[in-house]
């Protein structure tokens, strides 16, 4: 471009004839629509580019999770729930009683009866 | 005694009939008059562009008002501060407005140092939301493709006997971008301003009536009822990215188009950051209102009648048309190039939205393409050759700059 600019102000000065005025139509002409498209082609690869790095890492971070969840799913967990029930039915920890209570809060309008998502609350029973 | 009380009536009205406007009023003023009024019509009953176009046809009214003196083109006239010997035209400008100038000459300042354009781009881009065109950033190239107008424009003007760089600022008409059309005629064809901001805003309000001929004639039935398919969603991260890489891509390549390009996405990364709410506010309302009412009466009180009502004025009138009837001939025909290589998923009517004209262009896609299909959306599809066409017609302006000033 800086070449394109450092000649400029010689090959635009001349404009007379006709044979002239069509080599400066016809360069300007070229020059302007092919600078114009291979600029907006650049930032449209750029624009591409990015986004496939930007989602490429937010698929990773999603199939992760995904795949946490499954590993989750998979591992034994009737087994863990059962143990942790059987401690928490013998010594409740403060912690276990406090998330149970934010949730059941959650679930709670302030009328104290009907939940956000539709459902309703009826019975608490400590197990 | 009776004839001196006689004489002095006579004498003070007299006075008073020569300083009025109807003794001072000529058939050029006159005809400024009434094309003004034809504006007002068309942007108060018409409603085409009438927060550009009502400020232009005011502008236009005041400067042409007899004795309104409210406005000196000649402080602004190159030709003229040549012939009275000065070199620096701008340092000329600002000397005579500070001493003789009145409100319309000191506004006027924001357009003859290049202040309005940027600020206007400022606010297109806090008001833009460019994810259509990330969602899809092959519209880019029908924002480029639209820019054709501008070159066809700048090889006839040369032929009809205008210098290169007269040319390339009457070119750029047919970026549809009225701030950029002044941007680039300001500084390569100061002598001009005037005609090619009319003609640029007065076509960017016609794009409804300019357009929709062209994109039938060049389009079938079939083309134009093409259903896209939906865009994706955009990350915000994506969104923040896009204007700082941008920026810094056309700082690179092309960096006199960077005070345009730059301001463009200045205004959008304050948008898409979601932290300067205030900013985004000021920049797409108040600071975009301000800058849109003295740039429109600055740009109407150039199109005073001796420098407005010539042949030259005419035949700007005439490349303009040209160039946006290009322009947009140039996008639907990439169009109908991708809806072959896509094998019927691109509708060829979104190419005519990369002129720029936010958001009017990408409005006439949607009405065209309506009409042949009326459960086809295809606004969201078009806004993104639009915002390209905003890029594109900076990028070009910015080519302009470098190669002929």
């Amino acid at each position: 471009m800086d070449i394109l600019v450092a000649g400029a102000a010689s090959w635009t000065e001349n404009y007379a004839t006709v044979s002239e005025k069509l080599f400066i139509g016809v360069t300007m002409a070229l020059l302007g629509i092919v600078i114009v498209v291979i600029i907006l082609a650049l930032i449209s690869a750029v624009v591409s580019l990015i986004s496939r790095l930007i989602n490429r890492d937010q698929n990773t971070s999603t199939s992760g999770h995904t795949r946490r969840a499954q590993n989750a799913v998979t591992q034994p967990v009737i087994a863990k729930t059962s143990k942790s029930a059987s401690v928490s039915a013998s010594n409740p920890s403060p912690d276990l009683i406090a998330v149970i209570a934010a949730a059941i809060a959650a679930y709670r309008t302030e009328d104290g009866q009907r939940s956000t998502a539709g459902f309703l609350v009826r019975r608490i029973r400590r197990v | 005694m009776l004839t001196d009380i006689f004489s002095a009536f006579a004498d003070t009205f007299s006075s008073l009939w020569e300083r009025s406007g109807l003794a001072n009023m000529d058939l050029q003023s006159l005809g400024m008059i009434l094309i003004a009024l034809v504006l007002f019509y068309l942007a108060i009953v018409k409603k085409f562009e009438p927060l550009l176009l009502l400020p232009i046809a005011f502008g236009m009214l005041l400067t042409n008002l007899p004795m309104s003196g409210i406005f000196h083109m000649e402080f602004f006239d190159p030709e003229h501060i040549k012939a009275l010997g000065y070199e620096d035209g701008t340092l000329f400008a600002i000397n005579e407005v500070f001493s003789k100038g009145g409100l319309l000459d000191f506004l006027y300042l924001g357009v003859k140092l290049g202040i309005y354009p940027p600020l206007i781009f400022l606010g297109i881009g806090a008001m833009t939301d460019f994810g259509p065109l990330l969602a899809n950033p092959k519209s880019l190239l029908l924002g480029a493709a639209a820019q054709v107008g501008i070159f066809v424009a700048f090889f006839l003007a040369l032929f009809m006997g205008f210098t290169p760089q007269q040319s390339g600022a009457i070119g750029i008409i047919g970026g549809a971008d009225g701030p950029t059309a002044i941007f680039l005629a300001k500084t390569l064809a100061p002598e001009l301003l005037g005609a090619i901001a009319v003609a640029a805003y007065a076509y960017m309000a016609l794009v409804p009536v300019i357009q929709p001929p062209i994109m039938r004639m060049l389009t079938t039935h079939r083309e134009r009822s093409v259903v896209m398919a939906q865009l994706r969603p955009v990350s915000r991260t994506e969104r923040i990215v896009f204007p700082i890489a941008v920026t810094i891509l056309v700082a690179v390549i092309i960096p006199d188009a960077l005070t345009l390009v730059g301001m463009l996405m200045l205004g959008n990364l304050l948008k898409e950051s979601g932290v300067c709410e205030r900013l985004v506010k000021t920049a797409a309302n108040e600071l975009m209102n301000i800058v849109t009412i003295f740039l429109g009466v600055t740009v109407g009180a150039t199109a005073t009648a001796e420098y407005f009502l010539n042949g030259r004025t005419l035949l700007i009138l005439a490349l303009g048309v040209i160039a946006f009837g290009f322009g947009t001939a140039g996008g639907v025909l990439l169009g109908k190039l991708m809806y072959v290589l896509t094998k019927g998923k691109v509708n060829p009517l979104i190419g005519a939205a990369g002129v720029s004209a936010v958001p009017m262009a990408a409005r006439v896609v949607q009405k065209v393409g309506q009409k042949e299909n009326p459960s086809n959306f295809l606004l969201m599809h078009a806004m993104g050759p639009n915002v390209a066409g905003v890029i594109g017609s900076a990028v070009a302006a910015g080519m302009l700059l470098a190669l002929l000033s």
